[in-house]
């Protein structure tokens, strides 16, 4: 069970593509990247950047057809998971990795009350009895701070709150004790009070279980407090890969600088214009030849016109996918630079 | 919505569409009506006999020659040609009437939710063989199938049903079971074998496996299709069947059967409908997240989900199949003599109309009263489950 690197989910060169009418569309295209045990890790990018889908490819949830696993390797804590089969994979999914969605308000089956939903997971996986798996269900929703557990429990999802309902996809992701947890844009639809209680419980309910998290938004303020490394992605591709900290302090990927400069600053003048990344995300069907992100760049020259980037290692933990990642990483680390 | 109560138990969506259906009069009116119609036909005859010593078939043996009394004291509903009382003939039929619209109806809610609900989350080309096989059928009138249906194993003929069935239930039961079964354990047997078992070894227990997977498969085959084509467990039943059951009984299970057999159709598709506008919300994907099966996932979310419009089709199936039963049995094709249904009874009653009113008047009232009161309890029903559609 235990590896000696203490690594739990390692993805490798992973694709993903969507067979579509308007040709093969490369939602994931070589995406790799590392999550020890315990660490939580954030990807980050603009919608249709392929977050979602690298994360639905490790729980093997991608819609088939159209979607496949093309290529690649996922090694969950030492097992291949592309080449479990079907029932394995089950027994997996929400056991050892669970998963948290966007909206709460549509995740939670609407004619089923929320302690059947809870026990079935339990009933399905740790073999609870009825009576059992009822008492667990009480006791996470005790766990993730539901008020009045007891009697909440026989409610019925539209009785709840949004911020209520978000807690309870969190009990139900964590009643088996997962070692995985991923929460996809957990707090998109939330409010801003709520945002943070429930990025709170999170990062509580890590600490207190030792799970790993793998944290997907595009709202860089939330990754900043919650993870420890980033991953940028853009047009399926991992854009950039640093350290939390680091990847604040000294971005190497013009994108991600970009993506930083586009956080409102709460001293913002009134009246001047906000920053935004020029351009849209390109179309991932018919991606033109070079870097996908050249048509929005803004120190693009001949070379990402014509040639893909490599993946340019800065240190052991920070990568960037640029011809230009030293000199953006050297420019970061001015200051004055930054600020323009 | 909510007002400063304490929250017990849940309110699901359930208790909440039957307080909206109390408040809808005509609704609530059919409730009763019916609720009285299913009580009088469940143990009035019995009340009747104990009361009056009337029963459906008790022909008076001596009298006048005219038998037909007009309603009084002691005939309530009058009596018909053969001198026989008319209520009891109106609850008794009443019971036949009613289980058919009851009993094909469940039938076709077991059928056409499972066969939609599967053909609406699978999707694809299994989606499309499915749903093609059900317009086939739609493509003949359902009328035309359940009187072939009817001649062909009707009168002595059901005796070819009651054998063929079963061993053609029997033949695909083993096919569709035992098979994926045989196979299942060929592979779990190759599995555990191919950690344990090396080289020529290996080759020989997989050539060994194999053979025994090909005499099982062969084995399947062979028993199913000899249940199908020598009813050899058929046989058996016939001859229980021809002692013991009497043709008239059988008729009414066969007009179950094709009753139930075409109006699943519209079921299937109704459920199909609504599974395939849920099946890409996200609670489907969350329940797969956490590991539900496919089976868990149709009959566990998507269908309690799906339920609101098929409650709604099934209550406004019953009138329409015990419609369609009165039609067949008005031509002579449904229910036979001595069970009489309502459909029957008006058949009997219209050829004396000008004469005896009375017998075509019992039926027909009761009948009507009871799919008025249907149709106010459907329609009540889908306003009740789905306020946002009713109109005033």
């Amino acid at each position: 069970m235990t590896q000696t690197n203490g690594s739990l989910l390692t993805v490798k060169n992973l694709r993903t593509y969507f067979q579509t009418e308007d040709g093969v569309v490369k939602a994931v295209d070589g995406v790799t990247f590392e999550l020890e045990k315990g660490e939580t890790l954030g990807i980050v990018g603009e919608s249709g950047s392929g977050k979602s889908v690298t994360n639905l490819s490790v729980m093997r949830l991608i819609p088939d057809p159209p979607g496949k696993i093309v290529e690649g390797e996922i090694v969950f804590d030492g097992t291949d998971v592309c080449a479990l089969s079907l029932d394995e994979m089950r027994k997996i999914r929400g056991k050892r990795m669970a998963m948290i969605f966007q909206d709460p308000m549509t995740s939670l089956n609407p004619f089923l009350k929320i302690s059947t939903q809870l026990m079935e997971v339990t009933e399905l996986h740790l073999g609870h009895t009825r009576q059992q798996a009822y008492d667990h269900a009480v006791k996470m929703l005790k766990t993730v701070g539901i008020p009045d557990a007891e009697s909440r429990a026989g409610g019925y999802p539209h009785e709840f709150s949004g911020g209520m309902r978000q807690r309870v996809m969190i009990a139900m992701a964590l009643s088996c004790d997962p070692e995985l947890l991923i929460a996809d844009e957990p707090t998109t639809a939330l409010d801003v009070t709520i945002q943070a209680q429930i990025l709170e419980l999170i990062k509580d309910l890590k600490a207190r279980m030792g799970t790993s998290v793998i944290l997907i938004t595009h709202d860089l303020g939330v990754v900043a407090g919650m993870t420890d490394k980033i991953i940028v992605m853009y047009a399926g591709k991992v854009f950039e890969q640093a350290p939390t900290r680091e990847l604040f302090a000294k971005p190497a990927n013009p994108y991600t600088k970009g993506l930083l400069k586009s956080v409102p600053d709460p001293a913002h003048e009134q009246g001047k214009e906000l920053y935004q990344i020029p351009g849209l995300p390109p179309d991932v069907a018919h991606l033109p030849p070079g870097c996908p992100f050249q048509e929005r760049c803004y120190r693009v020259e001949d070379i990402c016109r014509r040639e893909f980037p490599p993946f340019v290692e800065i240190n052991a933990n920070h990568h960037s996918l640029c011809h230009f990642a030293r000199e953006v990483y050297e420019e970061s680390a001015m200051p004055e630079l930054v600020a323009v | 919505m909510a007002e400063n109560r304490e929250i017990i138990s849940g309110e699901s969506l359930w208790s909440d569409a039957w307080k909206r259906l109390l408040k809808n009069k005509l609704a609530v009116f059919g409730m009763v009506i019916l609720g009285v119609m299913l009580i009088a036909v469940l143990i009035g005859p019995q009340i009747l006999f104990l009361t009056t010593g009337l029963t459906a078939d008790a022909i008076p043996a001596e009298g006048t020659l005219i038998k037909s009394f007009p309603p009084s004291m002691q005939h309530i509903f009058g009596t018909d040609e053969a001198g026989r009382d008319l209520l009891a003939r109106v609850l008794q039929g009443g019971r036949i009437s009613l289980m058919v619209g009851i009993i094909s109806t469940i039938v076709s809610l077991a059928v056409g939710v499972s066969y939609g609900a599967i053909a609406g989350y699978l999707g694809g080309s299994i989606d499309n063989v499915m749903m093609r096989l059900v317009d086939i059928i739609y493509a003949i009138p359902y009328i035309l199938i359940v009187i072939v249906l009817l001649k062909v194993f009707g009168g002595t003929n059901t005796a070819i049903l009651v054998t063929w069935v079963p061993s053609i239930l029997i033949g695909t039961f083993l096919l569709l079971i035992g098979l994926p079964a045989a196979v299942a354990l060929y592979r779990t047997a190759g599995e555990y074998l191919h950690g344990r078992v090396k080289g020529f070894a290996l080759s020989l227990t997989k050539f060994g496996l194999g053979l025994l997977e090909t005499v099982i498969v062969l084995a399947i085959v062979w028993s199913a299709a000899r249940f199908v084509s020598s009813t050899s467990a058929g046989d058996w039943l016939s001859d229980k069947y021809t002692y013991n059951v009497d043709q008239s009984l059988s008729q009414i299970f066969l007009l179950f059967f094709a009753l139930g057999l075409v109006s699943w159709l519209t079921m299937a598709r109704v459920v199909r409908g609504q599974i395939l506008s849920l099946k890409n919300q996200e609670f489907v994907m969350a329940a797969k997240a956490t590991g539900v099966s496919t089976f868990g996932i149709i009959f566990k979310h998507l269908i309690p989900n799906a339920l609101g419009p098929v409650i709604v089709y099934a209550t406004l199936t019953i009138p329409s199949v015990m419609l369609t039963e009165a039609f067949l049995s008005f031509l002579g094709l449904g229910v036979q003599a001595p069970y009489a249904s309502w459909g029957s009874l008006a058949s009997d009653g219209i050829k004396n109309i000008a004469i005896y009113p009375w017998q075509l008047i019992a039926p027909a009232v009761t009948m009507a009263l009871t799919l008025f009161s249907l149709n106010f309890l459907g329609d009540g029903i889908r306003d009740a489950l789905d306020p946002q559609t009713r109109k005033f």
